[in-house]
């Protein structure tokens, strides 16, 4: 059997995360016998994904338009920064509904083994908004990894301490509606640590 | 921890095995050559996922086979359990009663082994790095959160490494490298501190031991020997520090040789450098010039090992001997053959029959030749 067209479709498949040669190939038979209007919607809908989106020039978050929704939205705290790694992060926190300060999107951890240093992060616009932005709170929201650990702390040591801006670090511990028998010995040492009174 | 029945497939020379040993003493006996250390070493690799002698799947995986399959069923107590391992040339999969495991953490400490070979000899004189590595796993078994940490200080430590040397190459400021300094020292001081406790409970047990199968009185010490900056710690013992006071010595520590460590390009203190120094009689058991000696102690260290996990985790690890007969004398031999029903599950690999009539009974022997395991004397399946 060999069809071309097919096999590059698998191909580029792969490339996506978690997505082996077996996944590959069941995914493009099913693609091949979509209704062409189906088809051609998901070509248009990732053609139009990378035309429109881009970075908000403010925080890095995705954005159609040159700043995003939340940037530009005059209802959001602008007192209050939330630094995530990803954009991923940002859907996340939105999801929660209670936050209503406004983001700053890293697009990664200090990682030098994988040649990631503050350069490679989106940290000097961060710094340019502490000194633009009245900004009273800094909430550090990486993950809490090695690498996003030590991305915290870097960034805890650069803002200015005569600045008016409080740095805080978001909780870790036992998730919620989970069971301490099932947390691991670190989480649960992390949420002894983090124990606060009643 | 019992091993009830072991199930062999395409492992090393060993087409395919099925026993059921006994509860005490299992005695392996062959030529050399014969598969005896390969019965072993699927035991140990049923409980560490990996073999205490080689790095890659092929050559666990018998010669044309596409895969090696381990199958234990072991009892604590009144539970029993399922392990299988399956060796793939490239990959491994892990199954706890039927149930993939994902994370080869979570398998770690699901069976309680303890082995001594002729490589845990090599500890005595060999490198640092081997008695760094014979605490590091002892701990592992019966602190988890020891593992971990263990885990994510290599982690830490091949980070700020990196680091040190792109600050050299000025491509970095050093002020980058304050977070993994000090995650580097909060781990260190957590794995420090479990090392001394451990190390202070083993070697009660490890000297005991020791004095019992050498027969005589003779003083066996065991200190930890941490790599930090003696201006640092003021003749204050490490042992006698907490977890917070080592690491802002590790802080100190890392801070004072910071110029260094940049030129050098690598982390110059901290666990990964330590060492034990083993002491027989005031003098360095590195410096032995008796064999013999060195064996006692490293056979001490190993049952000293079997012996704390039974105190610390209230389960008797089964113990693997493999070819302990040929690293003592016969004195030794007979003496350590009577401390044996002590511990619990034992599997011995000899050379030599006549070890078999120094043992005391409940027994089962087993003759292996040319990968073939064959009950000799023992309960039947």
């Amino acid at each position: 059997m060999e069809a071309s067209s097919l096999q590059r479709v698998i191909e580029e498949l792969k490339r996506l995360p978690g997505i082996g040669t077996k996944t590959a190939q069941r995914l493009a038979f099913f693609i091949m016998k979509m209704p062409t209007e189906q088809a051609l919607g998901l070509s248009r809908a990732i053609e139009e994904l990378k035309e429109k989106i881009r970075f908000c020039s403010v925080c890095g978050n995705l954005s159609e338009s040159e700043c995003c929704d939340i940037c530009s939205n005059p209802n959001r705290n602008p007192r209050l920064i939330c630094v995530v790694q990803e954009a991923m992060d940002v859907m996340a926190i939105e999801k929660t509904g209670q936050f209503r300060g406004r983001y700053h999107v890293l697009h990664g951890a200090l990682s030098p083994i994988d040649a990631i240093g503050p350069d490679e992060l989106n940290i000097k616009t961060l710094m340019q908004r502490i000194q633009q932005e009245p900004i009273e709170e800094i909430i550090l929201a990486t993950n809490p990894t090695i690498e996003g650990e030590a991305t915290a702390m870097y960034l805890a040591q650069l803002v200015p301490s005569r600045s008016s801006c409080t740095v805080s670090r978001i909780a870790h511990g036992i998730p919620v509606g989970g069971h301490l028998e099932y947390a691991d010995e670190v989480t649960l040492a992390k949420a002894m640590e983090g124990r606060r009174r009643l | 921890m019992k091993i009830q029945r072991l199930r062999l497939q395409d492992f090393r020379n060993i087409r395919a095995c099925d026993l059921a040993p006994e509860d005490g003493i299992n005695i392996l006996c062959g030529e050399n050559g014969q598969g005896k250390t390969n019965l072993v070493e699927a035991i140990y690799l049923l409980a560490n996922l990996s073999s205490f002698r080689a790095f890659s799947n092929r050559k666990l995986i018998r010669h044309g086979a596409p895969a090696a399959r381990i199958h234990g069923v072991m009892r604590t107590g009144a539970t029993e359990k399922e392990l299988a391992v399956e060796l793939m040339p490239a990959s491994k999969t892990v199954k706890v009663n039927g149930k993939g495991v994902a994370r080869g953490v979570d398998f770690f400490g699901e069976a309680a082994v303890t082995l001594f070979s002729p490589e845990t000899v090599k500890m005595v004189r060999g490198a640092p790095e081997l008695r760094r590595r014979f605490l590091d796993t002892a701990l592992s078994r019966v602190d988890r959160g020891y593992l971990l940490d263990l885990k994510e200080y290599r982690r830490i430590l091949e980070q700020r490494n990196r680091l040190l040397r792109m600050v050299r190459e000025g491509r970095v400021s050093v002020a980058a490298l304050h977070p993994w300094t000090t995650q580097l020292a909060e781990r260190g001081g957590r794995i420090l501190h479990g090392r001394c406790r451990y190390l202070s409970e083993l070697s009660a047990v490890a000297v005991e031991i020791f004095q019992q199968l050498h027969h005589k009185e003779s003083s066996l010490r065991i200190v930890y020997r941490a790599a930090l900056p003696r201006s640092l710690m003021a003749g204050i013992p490490v042992e006698s520090l907490d977890t917070a006071a080592l690491k802002a010595r590790l802080v100190d520590g890392l801070a004072q040789s910071e110029r260094l460590e940049i030129q050098a390009g690598a982390t110059r203190l901290g666990p990964h450098l330590d060492d034990l120094l083993l002491e027989v009689a005031d003098r360095a058991a590195r410096d032995f010039s008796s064999q013999g000696e060195g064996r006692l102690l490293a056979l001490s260290l190993a049952l000293g090992e079997a012996r704390l996990f039974e105190r610390l985790k209230g389960d008797r690890p089964v113990l693997l001997l493999d070819d302990v007969g040929s690293e003592l004398d016969r004195r030794h031999q007979g003496l350590l053959c009577e401390q044996l029903p002590d511990f619990g599950q034992v599997f011995l690999t000899t050379s030599e029959r006549s070890v078999c009539e120094k043992i005391p009974a409940p027994k089962a022997l087993f003759d292996v030749t040319d990968g073939e395991i064959a009950l000799v004397m023992g309960k039947q399946k």
